[in-house]
């Protein structure tokens, strides 16, 4: 099976700092990766340089997709001034009005959060907020799903039901998290641990 | 102090009785600021966001000029302007000395620094997740812009007023390029300092009573705009 991602002797400096380095790293179309390490270690930085967010690196990277199909959600999310419904309506613009909106219904329920459609997105929780991201990052069915600390914030309830939607994806995931959530929470085909980089 | 009270009664009657003059020159004001920031705006916040978002040679000399515009007096715009369009000046086939036209073009070289500067600042300074969020979501660049501005919309909003502020009350250029033609290019800063010299105290303090009712208006409306309590709900 050709590889989505692959990564060969990959590092990024700033300051004369490394920030981030992987030596080796493949991962195959569908599989769920997960990310570990300590703080510190680039695992967010990793995933911003997957999603062609950083381009000063050193070392090659393949990823057989474009930007434009690839989805990725911050460790924080940022929403944009408005409703929850504009937000998760964002990616989808260019669709017919009732198709794309008959698409976020759908995928407020499958998050559990049809009731805050109209709601403005400064008055959700840190847990909806982030609910919200991923809604609005699905929703374009990425082929390729990055996602960082998708569990943070989140209470058991948001933890199941993401963890049901993420296990149900087929398209390729890399997700950053705790050891411990990970393994439990979802089958994951791949792991790549990081270590704390000493300099 | 007797004759400043005299003379507030006496503005107070002039406005209530709707005074040709001090309506005439009120309107004019008005109007002439309101088309002279519009058409900064449609200028202004096009170059703001470019000097925000593109990287190009000779972008900080623009930003530091464009900065240093804001501070510029309005006499100095007057005096080009009037040399620019006098007679004998480059543009003086326009004939546009002495018109209300004439001064909305002053006032729009006093707008732009103001716009420029202020809406480069509200962009430039925009969380860098509001960029990375939308080319991640797959933004056209005109969605990308679209949205700058929508996060940005409240500075930009009172970059506006300020312009607004600044062109409403402004002198210099009124009066070197519309020359204070009663009913023609008479403003509401013009007519106070003619009724003044004039020793018509009672108008010009009615002039000023309007120009000090529109600038608490402004400064309301600013002030309500920049909290952060408005923002919350706005947003």
């Amino acid at each position: 099976m050709t590889s989505i991602i692959q990564v060969t002797d990959l590092q990024l400096i700033r300051g004369n700092k490394p920030i981030c380095q992987v030596p080796a790293l493949e991962i195959q179309p569908h599989h769920k990766f997960g990310i570990v390490g300590t703080n510190g270690s680039g695992k967010t930085t990793l995933l911003r340089i997957i999603a062609g967010l950083e381009h000063d690196f050193k070392g090659t990277l393949h990823c057989s997709l474009p930007q434009n199909q690839i989805g990725f959600v911050h460790q924080h999310p940022y929403l944009f001034k408005g409703t929850v419904n504009d937000n998760v309506l964002y990616g989808i613009r260019s669709m017919a009005t009732g198709d794309r909106d008959t698409l976020v219904q759908q995928m407020l329920e499958s998050f559990k959060i049809q009731h805050l459609t109209n709601r403005s997105c400064q008055q959700l929780s840190g847990g909806e907020q982030r609910r919200v991201a991923l809604a609005r990052s699905l929703i374009r069915q990425p082929k390729l799903l990055l996602l960082d600390e998708p569990f943070a914030d989140l209470d058991d309830e948001g933890i199941e039901t993401t963890c049901n939607i993420l296990g149900n994806l087929t398209q390729t995931t890399i997700l950053i998290s705790s050891p411990t959530t990970i393994h439990s929470a979802l089958a994951i085909d791949g792991e790549l641990v990081l270590d704390s980089i000493a300099f | 102090m007797e004759f400043i009270w005299n003379g507030i009664v006496e503005a107070l009657k002039l406005i209530l009785a709707g005074d040709p003059q001090v309506l005439d020159a009120a309107w004019r004001s008005i109007w002439i600021s309101t088309t002279a920031v519009a058409l900064a705006a449609v200028v202004g916040i096009a170059i703001g966001c470019l000097l925000a978002r593109a990287n190009f040679r000779g972008r900080t000399l623009l930003i530091i000029l464009f900065r240093a515009g804001m501070g510029i007096p309005t006499v100095l715009i007057g005096l080009v302007g009037y040399a620019l369009l006098s007679r004998q000046g480059p543009l003086g086939m326009l004939e546009l000395l002495y018109t209300p036209v004439g001064i909305v073009l002053g006032e729009f070289a006093l707008a732009l620094p103001i716009i420029v500067s202020l809406t480069h600042a509200a962009i430039a300074n925009l969380d860098p997740r509001v960029h990375e969020t939308a080319v991640m979501l797959g933004a056209s660049p005109w969605q990308r812009l679209k949205t700058y501005l929508g996060e940005a919309r409240l500075a930009i909003t009172l970059a506006l007023l300020t312009a607004f502020a600044r062109c409403f009350t402004e002198l210099g250029i009124a009066i070197m390029i519309g020359g204070n033609i009663k009913f023609i290019t008479r403003t509401l800063a013009t007519a106070t300092t003619l009724e003044t010299a004039r020793g018509n105290l009672s108008r010009a303090v009615a002039m000023s009573l309007v120009l000090l009712l529109m600038a608490i208006v402004m400064t309301t409306v600013i002030s309500l705009l920049s909290t952060p309590r408005s923002q919350e709900k706005r947003a």
